[in-house]
């Protein structure tokens, strides 16, 4: 089954016939965390780094915020039966928002990105991989029963040469 | 994969800190992570331990890391051990050099997961050559 994850929500599964979409990632970031051996995955669409901005609407939409989304994430994939040790981590989206010379003002995307990495160290995670920054729209795929993570990427200005990265959610070499 | 064993030498403890923790976090069973703050303890080290893998800083005080990294490629016995060289050295030239007598080269600043990439390429080439000496 198709679940789509939108802005600020996330879903997470152990069901090997589910697909986890989430659309236009522009400087908002998709995380996907994923257990091989439990078969447990899933994806969060965080719009903003830090709660702290706003702590009465992080309670009410906890996956709005980089710190929450991820908090909600990992407490539901263990949930499911992931653990730690197993979690691979891949990340999408961070793009810069300028529009055409324009400067990228709040420079969210960047931000968003830095916040979440800051976190991942700080607990013992690293990100097995990444597609982040530039000037691109991102649409991220999940899929249960292989951990195959496939980014459709397409420029936010102009061009509809549209490219694709797929990453398989384990190690390469290992 | 055998649990390897692995020498930091850097004369930063920060930078062997995030070495070490980034270690942890790799994919690969570690039987033992040693530390030296120089490249004469590092020597010494790589003299009176089996490693399979020395991750070297260059510019450090008593004995850089050029030179220990000459020293054990100088000597036979330890054919077998990695080097991987961390540092701000931007020198091309001198890292050209260096490169013929590494496995490889980590630029400073580097991402944890940049030197986790490396580390495991360096790993892998060690146990496929290993395994064809086997």
């Amino acid at each position: 089954m198709r679940q789509v994850v939108g802005v600020s929500d996330l879903k997470v599964s152990g069901n090997a016939n589910d697909i986890i979409i989430t659309h236009a990632l522009g400087s908002c970031l998709g995380i996907t965390v994923y257990d091989p051996a439990a078969g447990v995955g899933g994806m969060v669409h965080v719009m903003l780094p830090l709660s702290k901005a706003d702590p009465e609407k992080a309670e009410l939409k906890p996956a709005m915020y980089v710190d929450t989304g991820l908090q909600c994430l990992l407490n539901e994939v263990y949930r499911l039966g992931a653990r730690k040790n197993n979690l691979e981590i891949i990340v999408a989206g961070g793009a810069s928002m300028k529009k055409g010379n324009g400067d990228d003002y709040f420079k969210i995307g960047k931000r968003n990105f830095t916040t979440l990495r800051k976190l991942l160290w700080k607990n013992g995670f690293m990100i097995t991989k990444q597609d982040v920054g530039g000037n691109i729209s991102r649409t991220m795929t999940l899929s249960i029963n292989d951990g195959i993570v496939t980014i459709n990427k397409k420029p936010i200005n102009g061009s509809s040469v549209s490219e694709k990265a797929v990453f398989k959610s384990v190690y390469d070499t290992y | 994969m055998e649990p390897v064993n692995i020498l930091i030498v850097d004369d930063c403890p920060v930078v062997r800190l995030i070495i070490r923790k980034t270690l942890q976090l790799c994919p690969v069973e570690i039987e033992n992570i040693t530390e030296a703050a120089n490249g004469d303890e590092g020597w010494e080290m790589v003299k009176s331990h089996d490693f399979d893998l020395v991750i070297a800083d260059l510019n450090m005080p008593v004995m850089s890391g050029t030179e220990m990294i000459a020293k054990i490629r100088i000597d036979p016995t330890f054919n077998d051990v990695s080097i991987l060289t961390v540092s701000a050295e931007s020198n091309n030239s001198r890292i050209g050099l260096l490169s013929r007598l590494t496995e490889g080269f980590v630029h400073k600043p580097f991402s944890p997961e940049y030197l986790r990439d490396k580390i495991l390429k360096v790993l892998e080439k060690q146990t496929i050559i290993s395994d064809d000496t086997k």
